[in-house]
């Protein structure tokens, strides 16, 4: 495996967010269209059951569909993997939007484009790690680059590569002896940003 | 519709292009059966040239940046939605020749021709656009839908306009409505229940996936032919009309897109069922 793509490690994450906060304050996306979601799986809902957080943006896949399907070559894939979308080419036909089947290309209305995870390419050619991966308080989400094992593509539920693009994101499974750790410290963190949001009068 | 207004441009575009594609489509065979003579082509033409025009004009107005379109062009050939847009642009050139060039019988007949070719090669790409592997509703059948969509369009145009031609081209008619409604029940059983087999972001109007695409039967095929046999082609023609807005609401109303957030939502639904 060489190239840009993203390792989350599910024994690690506890759904904080805070890839998606940094992953915002460094590219400024607006609420509608965000470039990097975390998604909960069986949160409190099935205590029989494994909890946990996939945290996913673009996969700098190795065949994109987006690259394939726009009519304006606005994606290029670069040398070291990362799929960059670039802007001043696109028509904003949203054509790749109906490709991607992972919701990574999204519509911006107010620039009338598409818009999606760049691998923070300006901080990666600076040698720094993108934003996501920088803020993860618990290392769970890491670069996955050629100095990386080659970690089997594993078979996480809630994730599927129906279109063959072959996603450049590995996960490091849950082992079940961690789920109650893990559901503890999920219900920490948002029990925290649940007297957060109470303290601010949000809620 | 999922996306807001994103779709409604490509359902008026879809529906006018495939009403005119599919008239100068027809053109050729209608020349070649009889049904049609040149000055009647000519005039066919000119509303299927129109009609043509006001959906490529609604389809570039729904793209965010309009004055980017040329960099489209790059990839004639080689992007589905480029060459999409080379051929209807193609076919509006043929179309408009056809139309308005001399009224020569020779000159309207190779026109015919090419406007025909034109119309049918941009019909298919029509259908190809949407080959995309994440849709799961927009299975690989409704490839040469339109094409045959389109085309009865046109022979049940040419009816209405020169009722006298009605039983040449019956025949014909009622075979394309039928192979049109074979690639219907292709579907209709692909989507029927795609959630068996990958996660989908299922619109609303999935609850009433049936009454939608049995409408559709009803308006495209079984009323025309219906209307056609009993020699109403103007009220086929009307039908016919009406569903092509039906068979495009259907066709994107119905898009079922495969996302992570649909894949996890299932599992929760059978964690749900236990």
């Amino acid at each position: 495996m060489t190239g840009a793509g993203f390792m989350v490690d599910l024994n690690r994450c506890v759904g904080c967010g805070a890839c998606v906060l940094a992953c915002r304050l460094e590219n400024g996306w607006g609420s509608g269209n965000p470039w990097r979601r975390v998604l909960p799986l069986n949160l409190r809902r099935h205590p029989g059951g494994p909890t946990y957080f996939l945290s996913v943006a673009c996969h700098h896949c190795e065949e994109p569909a987006c690259l394939k399907a726009c009519p304006s070559a606005a994606y290029e894939k670069r040398a070291d993997g990362i799929v960059v979308h670039r802007d001043e080419r696109c028509l904003g036909c949203r054509y790749c939007e109906m490709a991607c089947p992972f919701g990574a290309p999204r519509f911006d209305r107010a620039l009338a484009i598409v818009t999606k995870c760049d691998f923070c390419r300006d901080r990666v050619d600076r040698g720094e790690p993108p934003a996501c991966v920088a803020a993860c308080p618990t290392e769970a989400l890491r670069e996955l680059g050629s100095a990386l094992p080659d970690v089997a593509r594993a078979s996480v539920p809630g994730f599927v590569d129906p279109a063959g693009c072959r996603p450049s994101i590995r996960f490091g499974v849950p082992r079940s002896d961690r789920r109650a750790a893990l559901l503890a410290a999920a219900e920490e963190a948002l029990a925290g940003a649940g007297r957060r949001r109470a303290a601010r009068g949000d809620v | 519709m999922r996306t807001g207004m994103h779709e409604w441009p490509l359902v008026l575009f879809s529906a006018l292009a495939i009403a005119g594609a599919g008239t100068l489509a027809a053109q050729p065979a209608l020349l070649g059966l009889g049904a049609a003579d040149p000055p009647s082509a000519r005039s066919q033409a000119a509303w299927a040239t129109a009609l043509v025009a006001v959906g490529l004009t609604v389809s570039f107005n729904h793209v965010g940046r309009r004055r980017r379109l040329l960099l489209a062009a790059r990839r004639l050939g080689v992007n589905p939605l480029s060459t999409e847009g080379g051929l209807a642009v193609a076919t509006l050139a043929a179309g408009a020749a056809l139309a308005w060039m001399p009224a020569d019988p020779a000159i309207t007949g190779a026109l015919a021709w090419l406007a025909g070719a034109a119309a049918a090669t941009f019909l298919l790409a029509v259908g190809l656009v949407y080959r995309l592997r994440g849709q799961v509703a927009w299975p690989g059948v409704a490839a040469g839908g339109p094409l045959l969509t389109g085309l009865a369009f046109g022979f049940i145009a040419c009816a209405s306009t020169t009722p006298a031609v009605l039983p040449v081209t019956l025949g014909p008619t009622l075979a394309l409505l039928g192979g049109d409604a074979l690639v219907l029940c292709g579907r209709w059983l692909a989507i029927a229940r795609p959630s068996s087999r990958l996660g989908a972001l299922h619109p609303p109007i999935y609850r009433r996936r049936h009454w939608l695409l049995g409408a559709r039967l009803v308006l495209v095929t079984l009323a025309p032919a219906t209307l056609l046999a009993g020699g109403a082609p103007t009220l086929a023609d009307l039908s016919i009309g009406l569903g092509l807005l039906v068979d495009r609401l259907a066709f994107y109303g119905l898009a079922a897109q495969h996302t992570t957030e649909a894949e996890i939502a299932r599992i929760e639904q059978f964690l749900e069922r236990g």
